[in-house]
C-alpha cells in the first residue's frame, strides 16, 4: 500500500501513514482551514488498509495542539481504528506534554467514548 | 456583557465602529524584544502580501515599517524600570488614500527640544534639500549618539514624501511620550472614496486611543479582513508578546483560544462585502498581572442574532461536568445534517478557560448586529 507522507505547516501536522514500515503517526499542531479537506485523505487512507491490515498497528498521536473542527475529524479516525480493532490487534499511543492536562483529557475523551483503552504516553 | 457587566465591551465596539472606514489598523503596545519585532514584520508583511496594493508601494510601507521599529528598539534609550515593559507603541493603518504608520515611545524631557527643532528642520525642508541635509548629517555621523534621534527620520521625510507628523504628551517631571507618524500616500488609482464628513487629525485620534491601551492593559488591537494567514500571523505574535509566561498551560490555552475566537469570525462572520476574501472583525488582546483578555468582533446578521444567542447560553448555563457531554454530543453529530458542529468552539473555549463567555449583540442597523465576545484566562 502507498505511504501517505504529509509535511507539517504552521498549522497542519506531519503525517506519516507507513504501512510496509509500520509507521502510523501524526504530530505537531493541526488547526487547518477546512479540517475535513485536510483529514479527507487520511480516512480514506486508513479505510483502505483496514481492508488488509498488518497483523499489529501502532498508531502514534503526538499532536501538540488541534482546534475543534480537528476533533470532529480525529473522532472519525478514531472510531475507524476502533472498528479495526474488533479483528486486528491496535495500539493507540496518546502523547502529552507533562504539564499540558488539556491534552491529557482530550485523549482520556476519546477513549472513554468509544470504551478503547489508549496507552497514555506522558513526555516532557 | 451578558451576565456580567464589562467596561472593556462597549470600548471595543466604539474603537470598531471608529475604525471601519480602515481597511486595516495594527495597533501594538508592548514590549519589542528584536524577535517580536520580526514578528510584527512578519505580520504586516503577510498583510501586505495578501493586499492589492503594487509591489513599489509594497516596499515603501516596508521600509518605513523597518524604520519606525528601529527607531524604537535602537533610540529607545530610557531605563526600562522608568519606561515600563510597555515602552513601545506601534502603529500600521491603512485609510482610503494614505497608510499611516505610527511609532510611540519614552524619550526625557530634556531631550524634547532637540528632537522637535529637529523634526521641525526635516519638515521644512524641500525634496532637493532633504537629499543635501541628509548627506550632511551622514558625514557628521555622531548625530545619532547626541539625540537619540538618527538619519531615520531623515529617511521616513525622503521616501514618504510627506510631512512628519509628531506629538509629545508629558508623563512627569521626566519623561514624556513621543509620538511620531508617517503619511504614505497611495496612488491615485487605489483610492476609495473617502468620507468627507470625518476629519479628525489621525494622530490625536491615536494618542486617544493609546490612552485607552494603557489604562486598559492592551496589548494588541487588530482590525482587518481575517483569513487562516492572519491568524497564523497573530498567533506566532501572541506567543512572541507571551515570551516571559513561563508557563506552557496558560500559552496553550490562549493559543488554543485565539484560533477558535478566529476562526469563528472567519468562518462565520456575515460581512457585507462578499466580493473580498476574509472577514471584517476586531480582535483585542490584554494582559494584566498574568490574568488575559481575549476579545473579538464581527457583523452578524440580526436574524442570526438568536441562535448565536441560544448556543452561547447552553454553553454558558452547562456545568463543567455536562459541557463535557455537550461536547461530546456536537462532536459525534453528523455533519451532513446540518449540524456543522455549531457551538463545539464555545464548548471548548469554556472547557479550556475554566470561565464563562462573556457575549454582547449591539444592533446597528436593520440588517446587522456587532456581536462581541470576551473570554479570560488566569
Amino acid at each position: 500500500m502507498e505511504t501517505l507522507r504529509i509535511e507539517p505547516t504552521s498549522d497542519t501536522p506531519r503525517v506519516v501513514l507507513d504501512a510496509s514500515g509500520g509507521i502510523f503517526e501524526l504530530s505537531e499542531r493541526c488547526f487547518p482551514e477546512d479540517a475535513t479537506q485536510f483529514f479527507s485523505p487520511i480516512l480514506e487512507w486508513v479505510k483502505n488498509y483496514s481492508q488488509s491490515p498488518n497483523a499489529v498497528t501502532e498508531f502514534n498521536f503526538k499532536l501538540e495542539y488541534y482546534n475543534t473542527a480537528s476533533s470532529k475529524q480525529l473522532f472519525k479516525l478514531f472510531v475507524l481504528l476502533h472498528e479495526l480493532s474488533q479483528k486486528h490487534q491496535v495500539v493507540i499511543n496518546w502523547y502529552y506534554s507533562a504539564s499540558d492536562t488539556d491534552m491529557l483529557s482530550s485523549g482520556e475523551r476519546y477513549s472513554k467514548l468509544l470504551n478503547f483503552p489508549f496507552n497514555m504516553k506522558e513526555v516532557e | 456583557m451578558e451576565g456580567q457587566s464589562q467596561n472593556t465591551s462597549s470600548f471595543i465596539f466604539d474603537l470598531y465602529s471608529q475604525m471601519k472606514r480602515y481597511t486595516l489598523s495594527y495597533i501594538y503596545r508592548g514590549d519589542l524584544s528584536d524577535d517580536l519585532t520580526s514578528k510584527i514584520l512578519n505580520l504586516a508583511e503577510t498583510t501586505m502580501e495578501n493586499s492589492s496594493e503594487s509591489s513599489s508601494m509594497k516596499k515603501k510601507v516596508y521600509f518605513i515599517m523597518v524604520e519606525s521599529l528601529q527607531n524604537l528598539t535602537r533610540h529607545n534609550q530610557v531605563p526600562q524600570k522608568e519606561a515600563g515593559d510597555n515602552s513601545s507603541f506601534f502603529v500600521i493603518q491603512r485609510l482610503e488614500k494614505e497608510y499611516y504608520i505610527t511609532s510611540g515611545n519614552v524619550v526625557e524631557n530634556k531631550k524634547v527640544d532637540f528632537l522637535k527643532s529637529n523634526l521641525e528642520k526635516i519638515n521644512s525642508l524641500d525634496k532637493e534639500h532633504l537629499k543635501e541635509y541628509y548627506k550632511e548629517m551622514l558625514s557628521q555621523g555622531e548625530f545619532s549618539s547626541k539625540g537619540g534621534a538618527g538619519l531615520g527620520f531623515i529617511e521616513m521625510a525622503r521616501k514618504s514624501g510627506n510631512k512628519l507628523a509628531y506629538d509629545f504628551k508629558k508623563l512627569n517631571d521626566d519623561f514624556s511620550h513621543f509620538y511620531f507618524q508617517t503619511t504614505i500616500s497611495l496612488p491615485e488609482s487605489e483610492h476609495l472614496p473617502v468620507d468627507e464628513n470625518i476629519h479628525e487629525n489621525r494622530l490625536t485620534w491615536l494618542e486617544n486611543v493609546d490612552k485607552l491601551i494603557l489604562e486598559k492593559n492592551l496589548h494588541l488591537i487588530y482590525q482587518v479582513d481575517f483569513t487562516q494567514e492572519s491568524l497564523i500571523g497573530i498567533l506566532s505574535m501572541a506567543e512572541g508578546n507571551m515570551g516571559s509566561t513561563k508557563e506552557l498551560v496558560m500559552r496553550k490555552k490562549i493559543f488554543n483560544v485565539i484560533v477558535e475566537l478566529l476562526q469563528n469570525i472567519y468562518k462565520h462572520a456575515d460581512d457585507p462585502d462578499t466580493t473580498k476574501e476574509g472577514k471584517s472583525g476586531i480582535f483585542v488582546l490584554g494582559e494584566k498581572n498574568g490574568v488575559y483578555t481575549l476579545t473579538t468582533g464581527n457583523l452578524v446578521l440580526n436574524n442570526r442574532v438568536e441562535v448565536i444567542r441560544k448556543t452561547l447560553q447552553e454553553v454558558n448555563d452547562a456545568s463543567f461536568e455536562s459541557l463535557d457531554t455537550l461536547y461530546n454530543r456536537i462532536m459525534m453529530a453528523d455533519e451532513k445534517q446540518g449540524q456543522k458542529g455549531a457551538g463545539l468552539g464555545f464548548a471548548d473555549i469554556k472547557l479550556k478557560s475554566r470561565n464563562n463567555i462573556l457575549f454582547q449583540f449591539s444592533q446597528i442597523n436593520a440588517e446587522y448586529s456587532f456581536f462581541e465576545i470576551q473570554v479570560t484566562l488566569s
